[in-house]
Formats: C-alpha cells, sequence, structure tokens
C-alpha cells in the first residue's frame, strides 16, 4: 500500500504505472504483442520523435517551443540526402548536415530573441516556409539513396544485438542531455529559465543566450533525427517526418515536462515516449478500427495534460501555503 | 484530489481500451463483407479490362498504342493542331505536391506537340482559394481548364464550371457533383482505383509459386496498408481486399490505417507495417498491399530488416517512386510490381480531350462518347496501366511518350 501511495505521489510515477498497464494490457490481449520483432520494432519507432523530444523537452523546460522541428528533421533528411547523391562521403554530409540544423534553429532564436517574436508563432510560419522550401528544392520529389550507401544506412536500419542501432543512438543521447540538465550548472540555469524568468534574470541569468543555445541544439537534434530517418528508408521525402515535433511534444509532456517551463527531465521523456510508442503500436497491432485510436491516443494526451495541470495546481497551492 | 482524479483517469483509460478492445478481438472474416463490397456506383472499365489477366496487364502498350477509334478526343484524331491559334490552359489543382509538378512538366512537353500553352493555378490547399481561381482564369481569358479538384468541392467547382461555360475536363477525380450518386457529369480522366488492387492482388497469385513455392496457405495473410479517410485509396484497398478474398478464401486480412498517424510517408509505412507483422507471428508468408507509394517503401524497408525478405510481397499503386527504387539499385526482393499508370496516360488524352472541346469539335457531354457509362452524363476515360516491374521499368515512360510525342518534338 504504501508503494502504491509512493508511486502514485510522483507524475513519474502515475506515468509509469500506466505504461506498465499499457503494455500488460497488450501483451495479454494481443498475440505478439511482446515478441522479439514487435519490441525490435517499437524500439525504432521510438527513434524519430525520441531524438526531436530531447532538444524539444530542453526548450521546454525552458519555457519555450518549436512547433517546426518535425520540418526541421524533414529539411535534415532532404540535406543529407542530396549532399550524399552529389557525391560527398556520408560523413561529411552527415556533419553539415547538423550544420544545417544548427543554421534552422539559429533563424529561430534569432526572431525569438532578437525579433522579439513568440517562438509559439515563429514556429509555426517557419514550418511554412521549411514545407514550401523542401518541395522547391526538391520539386516535390523524393530523393533517393543509392545503395552503395550500405555504412550510412546501418545508422537508420542496423543493430548491436538486439539493439538497433539508432534507438542505442537516441537513448546515449537521452543520458549526455540528462547529465547535462542534470548536473551541470548549464542545466539548473535551463530549469531556472523556464521556472522564473523574472528570478532567472535578477540572478544574473542570460535568458537569450541559454534560449539561443537550445534553439540551436534543437535544429540540430531535429536535422540529425530527419537523416537517421532518411538512413532508415534509403530516401527522403518532402513529406517525411512532419509530425515529429507533435509526437514529440506529446512524449514529453507525458513523461512529466512541464509545457510552461521549468519541470522535467529526460528519464520521464524517455517514458513518455515509451507510453506513447507502446500505445500507439498495440492499438495498430490489436486491429482496433482507425478512428477509434485516434479518439484514445487523444485521450491519452488529455491525461497526460490534466496530470500536469493539477501537479502545477498543487505546487502553487504549496508555495502558498 | 489529485491523486484522485490521476488515478481516475488513468481507469477511463484502461476502461476505454478494454471496451474497444472487444472490436479489436472480430476474426479478419467478419470484416469481409463490409470491405469488399465495391461502391455501387463504381465506373465498370471499359472492354471489361478490370478482369484482364495479369499478364495482359504487362503488355500495355498494345492497348495504349491503340486507342478506341470511335468518339473525338483521341491522339488518333485526324487534326491539325498547328492551323489554329495556340491555346491558352491551366491546370488547376488543390496543393503542391510531386503529382502536380509532374503533371506539369507533361503538359509542358504536351503543348509543343499540340500547339498550347499551360500555366499552373495551385488552391494552396484552400477550397476558396480555388473556385476563385478559376474565375480569375477566366476573366483572364484561359482557354480550358484542366481541373484536378477535390471531391469535396466538386460540386461547386461543378456550377462554376457551367455557369462560366468555360471549357475543361477533369483529372484524377470523376466530375461528380453528387458524391454519394457518383453520376459523371464532366469529361474525366481518372484511375480505376478497386482495379489496382484487383490486378496487383491477381499478379501475385498467378506468380506465387515461383515466389514462395509450394507454400502453407493457412500461414499466409493479406495486410492493407490503408487510408480511409481518402475515398480513391479506400477504393483501392476494397479491390485488393475483393479480390484476395476470391483468390486466397481460406487467408486472413489484416489492416492498418495511416490516418492514425495522419501523414502519408515511408515512416508511417514502415512503422504500420511492422507492427502489424510482429504482432502476428502466426503467418509467415504475406502479401503487402499499399494504398500509396510511400507506405509500400516504407513496407520494403521494413521488409529487408526480416530473416526472409522475399516471404513478404508488397505492392501498391503508383508509378514514380518504384523505378527509382530500381534506379538506386534495389533488387525487387519483396516489392516487385506497382500498378502503374504515368502521368502521360493521364495528362494525354486530358490535354487531347480539352482541345477538342475547344475546337468545336467534341462538348463535355460528346467528348470520348464511346466511354460514356449507363447512368452517367459525360465519359470516364480510364487512363492506361501497366503493371510495372523491374524488367520493364526502364522504357515505361519511353514507351507512354511515343504514344503521344513519336517524334520527340516536346522532349
Amino acid at each position: 500500500m504504501k508503494l502504491v501511495k509512493k508511486i502514485t505521489q510522483s507524475k513519474l510515477g502515475v506515468i509509469c504505472l500506466v505504461t506498465i498497464l499499457v503494455v500488460l494490457f497488450f501483451g495479454v490481449t494481443t498475440t505478439g504483442f511482446l515478441s522479439g520483432n514487435n519490441l525490435n520494432s517499437i524500439m525504432i519507432s521510438m527513434c524519430l520523435p525520441g531524438t526531436i523530444a530531447i532538444g524539444m523537452s530542453m526548450l521546454l523546460i525552458s519555457g519555450e517551443i518549436d512547433l517546426s522541428a518535425g520540418y526541421e528533421a524533414c529539411m535534415g533528411g532532404l540535406v543529407c540526402a542530396m549532399l550524399i547523391g552529389a557525391g560527398l562521403p556520408w560523413p561529411v554530409a552527415l556533419l553539415l548536415t547538423l550544420v544545417a540544423g544548427c543554421i534552422m534553429g539559429g533563424i529561430l532564436a534569432f526572431l525569438v530573441n532578437k525579433v522579439g517574436l513568440f517562438g509559439f508563432i515563429s514556429s509555426m510560419a517557419m514550418i511554412s516556409v521549411y514545407n514550401g522550401f523542401s518541395m522547391i528544392i526538391t520539386k516535390a520529389q523524393t530523393i533517393t539513396i543509392s545503395t552503395d550507401n550500405a555504412a550510412f544506412f546501418k545508422i537508420g536500419a542496423g543493430s548491436i544485438w538486439f539493439f538497433p542501432i539508432p534507438f542505442i543512438i537516441m537513448v546515449a543521447l537521452m543520458v549526455v542531455y540528462g547529465v547535462i540538465l542534470y548536473k551541470t550548472e548549464f542545466g539548473r540555469t535551463i530549469y531556472m529559465t523556464g521556472g522564473n524568468r523574472a528570478a532567472a534574470r535578477l540572478c544574473g541569468v542570460n535568458r537569450k543566450k541559454i534560449t539561443t543555445i537550445l534553439y540551436i541544439n534543437n535544429g540540430a537534434l531535429a536535422a540529425f533525427a530527419g537523416a537517421v530517418v532518411a538512413a532508415r528508408m534509403h530516401n527522403a521525402s518532402p513529406s517525411a517526418c512532419t509530425t515529429g515535433a507533435t509526437d514529440a511534444i506529446t512524449a514529453a509532456v507525458l513523461g512529466g515536462v512541464a509545457f510552461r517551463g521549468g519541470d522535467g527531465n529526460m528519464v520521464g521523456c524517455f517514458i513518455g515516449l515509451a507510453l506513447v510508442t507502446f500505445f500507439n503500436s498495440g492499438l495498430t497491432a490489436s486491429g482496433l478500427q482507425a478512428y477509434w485510436q485516434i479518439v484514445i491516443q487523444g485521450l491519452l494526451l488529455f491525461a497526460a495534460l490534466c496530470i500536469d495541470f493539477f501537479n502545477a495546481r498543487a505546487r502553487q497551492k504549496a508555495l502558498e501555503g | 484530489m489529485k491523486k484522485l482524479l490521476s488515478i481516475l483517469l488513468a481507469m477511463l483509460l484502461v476502461v476505454s481500451l478494454c471496451a474497444c478492445g472487444a472490436t479489436a478481438e472480430k476474426p479478419a472474416e467478419e470484416t469481409k463483407p463490409a470491405e469488399t463490397e465495391t461502391p455501387a456506383a463504381e465506373p465498370e472499365t471499359p472492354a471489361e479490362d478490370a478482369e484482364a489477366p495479369a499478364d495482359d496487364a504487362e503488355a500495355p502498350a498494345d492497348d495504349a498504342e491503340a486507342p478506341v477509334a470511335a468518339g473525338i478526343g483521341y491522339v488518333t484524331d485526324d487534326v491539325d493542331h498547328w492551323a489554329r491559334d495556340e491555346y491558352s490552359f491551366c491546370y488547376c489543382y488543390t496543393s503542391s505536391g510531386a503529382l502536380n509538378d509532374n503533371m506539369m512538366d507533361v503538359f509542358r512537353r504536351l503543348g509543343k506537340v499540340y500547339n498550347f500553352s499551360v500555366h499552373e493555378m495551385n488552391g494552396n490547399n484552400n477550397p476558396e482559394n480555388y473556385i476563385q481561381g478559376i474565375e480569375v482564369e477566366y476573366n483572364k481569358g484561359t482557354d480550358g481548364l484542366l481541373v484536378d479538384c477535390d471531391p469535396v468541392i466538386m460540386n461547386r467547382c461543378y456550377e462554376l464550371l457551367n455557369e462560366l461555360e468555360i471549357p475543361y475536363v477533369s483529372l484524377f477525380n470523376p466530375m461528380c457533383p453528387d458524391q454519394e450518386a457518383l453520376q459523371v457529369c464532366g469529361p474525366s480522366v481518372v484511375l480505376d482505383q478497386a482495379r489496382s488492387g484487383r490486378d496487383t492482388m491477381q499478379y501475385y497469385y498467378d506468380r506465387l509459386n515461383e515466389y514462395w513455392g509450394d507454400v502453407d496457405m493457412s500461414k499466409v495473410a493479406l495486410l492493407n496498408l490503408n487510408y480511409s479517410t481518402s475515398p480513391a485509396f479506400q477504393q483501392r484497398v476494397d479491390g485488393s481486399t475483393e479480390k484476395f478474398s476470391e483468390l486466397f478464401p481460406d487467408c486472413a486480412i489484416l489492416e492498418a490505417d495511416g490516418v492514425t498517424a495522419g501523414s502519408l510517408n515511408a515512416e508511417v509505412g514502415y512503422d504500420l507495417t511492422s507492427q502489424i507483422i510482429s504482432a502476428n507471428p502466426q503467418y509467415d508468408h504475406w502479401i503487402v498491399f499499399a494504398c500509396v507509394e510511400y507506405y509500400a517503401q516504407g513496407a520494403t524497408r521494413y521488409a529487408e530488416t526480416t530473416a526472409n525478405p522475399s516471404n513478404i510481397l508488397i505492392t501498391c499503386s503508383g508509378s514514380n517512386t518504384l523505378p527509382q527504387e530500381f534506379e538506386s539499385g534495389y533488387d525487387a526482393t519483396s516489392w516487385k510490381v506497382a500498378y502503374a499508370v504515368s502521368d502521360i496516360c493521364y495528362g494525354g488524352p486530358a490535354a487531347l480531350g480539352l482541345i477538342a472541346i475547344c475546337d468545336g469539335r467534341a462538348t463535355e457531354e460528346t467528348l470520348w462518347a464511346d466511354r460514356i457509362l449507363d447512368g452517367d452524363v459525360a465519359a470516364s476515360y480510364i487512363a492506361d496501366p501497366i503493371m510495372l516491374t523491374i524488367d520493364n521499368w526502364t522504357n515505361f515512360k519511353d514507351d507512354m511518350w511515343a504514344i503521344y510525342d513519336p517524334e520527340g518534338i516536346g522532349a
């Protein structure tokens, strides 16, 4: 009973519990849900939203948001595929893709910190810009990567033992960013920036500098995620990855990253991601009608937002009282 | 209070899952009748091509080189296109994409052969923009419109075109102002959606022994990758389901719907395929029918990660992506065939039909008179398909251009 109480008292505990229930439910009701093959495919499905969710969580914790991350991923994949197609060795192409991601993040940082626009609105505008631009540079066609680039394809579809390489990369990134968030001074200032801007300013925290770094970081991670998807699919297209930001935000918020900033961590982000992916995979595998799946996905997000809301209110009450 | 609400919400979620889980357990057979229902007003394929064996479909050039002689608006019309002034046409589409870019390229080349210029009007996903765009084109004095219109605004579009009395030919979607009755009221160049599903199933059925040898049929299943909110895609899946049920009466049919992910891209195809196949280990041989090429491409990537990629046979409707795959070195282990209609086979008849109307040789109601089906007011020109494979993809487009631009004038 004490354990149950302890679990339900923590936001992360509740999400963990729900994730376990979801896994158990589908494990019992759906044949093959817990098979090695399905777990492998779930791990692969986690990679795109997971990699974007890392940068997105950092941004959310700092009180910012980038709705265009999915389109940055799409652009990243296209840049990578085009550079490889132009004859560049794939490591160089990947490096230049990261640079392109930094530039995209930098543009958003400029709009937010120099021009003074809201991140929400600026990134919505950038969605349209990236979408149109991706159509222009590709003539709306898929860019196929030659099968000569087998080593590059490993990044997207290779495995080490049981674990897909993109999943290993994503988990490694989560660990690194988790340490940065939790154990470094820079990480603490991110929480401070998102938690209370006025207090952060009074403490001498340079909010603009921090959010600029986070936007650039987010752009680079999104572009990397796009390149990984291109490696998995052997191509890049203007329609690829575009829902990445929504999925990443859902996973992060479900995992306890506060939508209004100041709270959250990478462990929660991972659990939120696992919940969403297991949930979607289970719904598909169960053969449930698609439209019901959409309703239930919405309910899941609604539940997460409610948990976030009530936690925030409880915290506020505790501070006041 | 907080804890209580959190637990209640979690419970609500679990209860919802349980409630809906009962529906999910339905055996595949139970869903078959509904899935196999062919829309009552689906146009019959001219010349009964739909029931032709797949082998016939592999030799499209023969069909395509000899368009039906009767009627007006064909490549065989005895007309000197250079004896008149150049026509100005507008290609009107609702949102930009690869298909529209390809069509514009086709129209530009055809224009050099048949003496017309073409420009484009993009509705930018906004129906009002699209309707206004048509009015603007009329006011500009455009001679005729190549209309690629969303079924949602087909009624308004049809009314406007008739009101303005501007010549037009509809592309991809039949000009059916009443989307329930599905009576074709304006000349339309279309794909026989259901046939794409039927013919590809027949193709694999005919070659099953070659691909899989003596396979245990109880371990064979069909996976339809659908995007059910699109009526056209749904018809394709209906066709594959219908034919598969007929050819493999005891085999299971499963479906995954991309609307849950909300996008048409390869990752969704990959995820849906991997989720369904890995959750159903009781089947070890799969035929995957994808409603769009992107999904087929994603399914192919998944198949490559399995121990026996050749146990998964993939197919779809579309002519662009499979040739790209072959060009990049793909060896057709899983994705062997696509039901392909070249953009030229849409663009050619549409342009020639529109010219015939502008010339006064036909009206919207008399164009391709030999292809007007019972109950329809105007003709549905079913674009000529081929079964695109690793053996014929290189000459695919050249063969089609040989019909509409035999001397290579527009190349």
